[in-house]
């Protein structure tokens, strides 16, 4: 059996940029496809950030070479009146380096914390 | 690609857009960008057009530049490739299997050809070189064309407008003239008359001689240009009664030099001619009507009660022609009614002198005189361009050779001929491209250098500029070069012998297919050579031939100024007072100048020769009776004071020259010329004979010497009979005594060091006296021919330029030659022949191309030089100097451009000749 190459360790894919950060996030919640990832991240940031076309699909090809986003084969959206749409989700690899680079943002939420840059939140 | 089929136009406008994006990128996800912009169309239909309008805006500015970056990142990945393949000789080509996209095979061709030039930088450095001095020169000579020709003159419809005049030995109109030809006509809309004088503005600031321009009414509105500040004059103020105030004009340039540009200018009063006129306008800058020296303009004021004797030209007249009339059917009335004038007035007209009136519309008469030396200079820049197109041509054609293995190859595996031809034409146009912004470069730092060293008689040259038009124009060079070098290369090199090219290993030993293409244009460069270099041999002949003639006086050393004493006030109504007057002043100048260190001897005179016009005076000789004017000879008046003579270095021939013991109150005497010798006095001794003016109470004058003829209009001009008066003794023989004379000093030396000196001696006896247009003889002979010999200057460095590109290319032709025949010479030296004839053998070849070269070029500069006609000077084109000299220069040059290259053929080692494959 041929040996399948070990996929390499979550932490050489940090720090993530913001925006792939963000589009992992919303996939790692379900399959997604482009347009729905763009109105789920405007919604979680406030409206704050807007991907266009160009720029969201750069950053998809970034995380497919990556391995870290896969495609899934069209199929109907059901909130877009049944037209096609092709999915993305996340890959396994994928879901262990959100999670490494959230670890990463807590530790350092949590160092801003310590140094009084801002006030502790009390744990929900 | 997207499976849904979107009929919608503005899902298919935005799926078009998407092709700026690479091919990868837009396969991948072009599907699901459309997708994803037909869906936030749709949901941004909720709010509304304008909801619409933004989602449009943003998704076309997303589209552009990430697709910008994209591509990017292709070719900065595409460039690192380039880094590291540099050593190897053969590049990966562009896919030729999948040609199907044209958009992604030209940016391929675009890529591989930009890549070609980098790896090749020798011969890119030569490629772009030549292309950039053919195509630079062309845009910088076009430059100067458009600006100086082509541009609309700032009058509007300046070719509705008609300058008229009488020919030669009228030259001017008169005023009753004018007054007949503006009513006897209906030709044309209206007529204005203007004429050309000088007079001394004094005021606050010091006293300044201007060139003033005396314009009757209509005249502004003729040439349609209304004023930047206040109006031009209304009919009131043309008339010479019941309009108290004088009024005037200023040019841009006088109002911002000596008013600094003051906004309320307008109705403030200047002092010009000893009164007061007021300013009721200033011109705009570009205006510059009649000539650019006009200072200002003032009415004329004719008194059309009491006209001035018919006999007295000194008018011009512009007229502007009624809609739908043309310049021929305004001609023919005006020669109509030349014609009558003849009959009407037998005592004012001479018989054999026909008057002959011309009606010339403006842009040629401001731009004729120019505009063959321009044509001239855009002919020769062009042949430089196609000779340039030749070597280059030449220079992509060995290369074709060098890679004719690679195209071989290509060929077999499937791409088909255009496609091969097409990435040829695309690395010519790419070269082409570079080479044209480099020739634009060139041109614009050229045309600053053309600018500059113009003369001043280049009309408008001063506005030439790099503008839209000369964009355009350099761009349909750039186009045309491209395609001219650019097509040969595509069509030999890819015309593929496949099998023989691969079979022999890429060498073949002789290649009489393109050798023959390069013989030919070669033989074509030749000619062309022959052709540019005929005509600026025939024009340096003509100017060197105009420059021999003789003017009849000695610029050297001369400095020329001219003063213009002002005119005393007539107090005692008693003229002779105020011409004693101005006797006296320059009597006390030229000895105050003559006493100066340096000088060597000083004069002065009315008229000075080749910069002032000239007049003609009617006069009587010998006592011969009253007669009419049209019986009556004429000659030319200078009034000259001692010392004039001696300081030009005009030979006095016969008799004597004016002293200082001429004085006013003298008995009269004059001077003649040889002209006038010939012309009243025949065969006889001039000397004792007496000459008047035709005025009848004038008084005789008796002619005490001849002096030598003078050129006093330039080298062309004929040279009119002269007669010159004692500058002293002018006011009873010659009508008046000049207060504004011009003053020539002979220095010991350089000239301009007395300039100075002299102003300061002016000034000191006279204070208010302007002086004014100091410059050397020598400037004001070499101003005379200063547009011929700065278009023969830039001929000469045209066609000294051919000349070197044509040996180059020569040069480059011979010296291939001998590279492809090595073995060929290799073999024939084994055999026993000679190094010299082997040399010779090579040298056979350019001495035929040459030759041809040489034949053609002659036959068809007999047939191009008919062009510069009209500006050769006692040259025949057909001048045999001129051609043999060119084809001795040309043999010369091609010999030792074919000799060089033959000489190492026959330094070809054999053995090493015919080891090489």
């Amino acid at each position: 059996m041929p040996k399948t190459p070990q996929a390499p360790p979550p932490e050489d894919f940090l720090p993530l940029k913001p925006v792939e950060f963000l589009i992992l996030m919303t996939v790692a919640a379900g399959e997604r496809h482009g347009y729905g990832i763009m109105l789920d991240i405007a919604e979680r940031t406030g409206g704050s950030v807007r991907l266009e076309a160009g720029g969201l699909y750069r950053s998809i090809r970034r995380l497919l070479a990556d391995k870290l986003l896969t495609e899934s084969p069209r199929r109907p959206a059901s909130d877009l009146d049944d037209e096609r749409r092709r999915y993305y989700a996340l890959s396994p690899l994928g879901k262990r380096v959100v999670a490494a680079e959230a670890l990463r943002l807590r530790a350092l939420v949590r160092e801003a914390e310590a140094t009084r840059i801002i006030d502790p939140e009390p744990a929900r | 690609m997207s499976d849904v089929r979107y009929t919608s136009v503005a899902d298919r406008a935005y799926r078009l857009l998407l092709r700026l994006y690479p091919r990868e990128f837009r396969e991948r996800f072009g599907g699901d960008m459309t997708d994803f912009f037909h869906d936030r169309r749709i949901a941004a239909r909720q709010q509304g057009t304008l909801g619409v309008a933004r989602v449009w805006a943003s998704a076309v500015a997303d589209v552009f530049r990430v697709s910008a970056l994209e591509r990017a990142g292709t070719t900065a990945r595409h460039l690192r490739a380039v880094r590291d393949a540099r050593h190897h000789t053969i590049h990966r080509a562009p896919d030729d299997a999948r040609d199907e996209d044209l958009m992604a095979t030209l940016m391929a061709d675009i890529r591989y050809a930009l890549r070609g030039m980098i790896t090749k930088p020798a011969f890119s450095c030569i490629v772009l070189a030549t292309l950039a001095l053919g195509i630079g020169a062309n845009v910088a000579i076009f430059s100067v064309v458009n600006g100086v020709l082509l541009r609309p003159l700032p009058y509007p419809n300046a070719n509705r407008v008609v300058q008229i005049e009488h020919v030669e030995p009228y030259g001017f109109v008169s005023e009753g003239e004018f007054v007949d030809y503006r009513d006897g006509t209906k030709r044309f809309e209206r007529m204005a008359a203007f004429s050309q004088t000088s007079g001394t503005i004094t005021g606050e600031r010091e006293p300044e001689r201007l060139t003033i321009a005396q314009v009757s009414d209509g005249f502004f509105s003729i040439l349609q240009v209304p004023a930047e500040l206040g109006r031009t004059f209304v009919p009131e103020e043309d008339r010479r009664h019941g309009f108290p105030r004088r009024a005037a004009v200023l040019s841009h340039g006088l109002w911002t030099r000596r008013f600094g540009a003051d906004k309320s200018i307008v109705g403030k009063e200047v002092r010009l001619f000893d009164r007061n006129f007021t300013v009721v306008g200033v011109m705009p800058e570009r205006f510059a009507f009649p000539s650019t020296d006009i200072a200002l303009w003032i009415p004329l004021r004719l008194n059309y009660d009491t006209l001035w004797t018919r006999n007295n030209h000194y008018l011009q007249l512009i007229a502007r022609l009624k809609p739908g009339v043309s310049a021929a059917a305004a001609q023919n009335d005006l020669n109509t009614l030349a014609k009558q004038f003849v009959r009407d007035y037998p005592d004012v007209y001479e018989q054999t002198k026909p008057l002959i009136v011309s009606a010339t519309p403006l842009p040629d008469k401001l731009l004729g005189r120019t505009r063959p030396y321009l044509l001239a200079l855009l002919g020769a820049v062009g042949f430089v361009l196609l000779i340039a197109c030749v070597n280059v041509a030449n220079l992509l054609l060995a290369r074709g050779e060098a890679r004719r293995k690679e195209l071989a190859i290509r060929t077999a595996l499937g791409a088909s001929r255009g496609r091969l031809a097409r990435q040829v034409l695309t690395e010519s146009a790419a070269y082409a491209v570079v080479g044209g912004f480099l020739g634009i470069a060139l041109a614009w730092w050229g045309q600053h250098a053309l600018r500059a060293a113009a003369p001043a008689s280049i009309p408008r040259v001063d506005q030439v500029s790099i503008d839209g038009g000369v964009l355009a124009f350099a761009l349909l060079v750039t186009s045309v070069t491209g395609v001219l070098f650019g097509l040969i290369p595509a069509l030999r090199g890819t015309r593929g012998d496949t099998v023989g090219t691969l079979r022999e290993g890429g060498k073949t030993s002789s290649q009489f297919g393109i050798g023959r293409a390069r013989g030919v244009l070669v033989v074509s460069e030749v000619a062309l050579a022959v052709v540019l270099l005929t005509g600026a041999g025939l024009m340096i002949r003509s100017l060197w031939k105009l420059q021999s003639i003789d003017l009849g006086f000695n610029p050297t050393n001369v400095l020329a100024m001219r003063v213009s004493f002002p005119e005393p006030r007539n107090e005692l109504n008693d003229p002779s007072g105020p011409q004693r007057i101005i006797a006296q002043f320059y009597r006390d100048l030229t000895d105050r100048v003559q006493a100066l260190p340096g000088v060597r001897s000083v004069g002065a005179v009315g008229d000075l020769p080749i910069a002032d016009g000239n007049s003609s005076w009617s006069i009587l000789v010998d006592g011969s009776p009253q007669v009419p004017v049209s019986q009556a000879p004429s000659a030319m008046p200078q009034q000259v004071t001692p010392g004039y003579f001696r300081t030009m270095g005009i030979p006095v021939l016969r008799g004597r020259e004016f002293t200082a013991d001429d004085r006013a109150d003298a008995p009269l005497v004059a001077l003649v010329n040889e002209t006038a010798v010939k012309k009243l006095w025949p065969n006889k001794n001039p000397i004792g004979g007496t000459i008047k003016m035709l005025d009848p109470t004038a008084p005789w004058a008796t002619v005490i010497g001849v002096v030598k003829d003078v050129r006093s209009s330039g080298y062309q001009e004929d040279i009119p009979p002269t007669m010159y008066f004692p500058h002293a003794q002018a006011g009873r023989s010659a009508y008046y005594t000049p207060a504004a004379m011009n003053l020539v000093i002979k220095a010991e030396g350089d000239p301009t060091a007395l300039a100075a000196p002299v102003r300061q001696l002016v000034h000191q006896l006279s204070a208010l006296t302007p002086v004014s247009k100091v410059q050397t003889m020598a400037a004001v002979v070499g101003a005379s021919v200063a547009s011929r010999r700065f278009s023969t200057e830039l001929l000469a460095g045209f066609a000294a330029l051919a000349l070197v590109l044509a040996g180059i290319g020569i040069y480059g032709v011979i010296a291939y030659d001998v590279s492809q025949r090595t073995y060929e010479i290799g073999l024939r030296m084994a055999l026993g022949a000679q190094s010299t004839q082997v040399a010779g053998m090579m040298l056979r070849r350019g001495v035929r191309m040459v030759a041809l070269g040489l034949i053609m070029g002659v036959a068809g500069s007999l047939g191009v030089t008919g062009v510069l006609r009209s500006l050769l000077v006692d040259v025949s084109r057909l001048d045999p100097v001129t051609i043999g000299g060119v084809v001795v220069v040309l043999a010369v040059v091609a010999a030792g451009a074919a000799y060089l290259p033959a000489r190492r053929a026959s330094a070809v080692d054999p053995m090493v000749a015919l080891r090489r494959d």
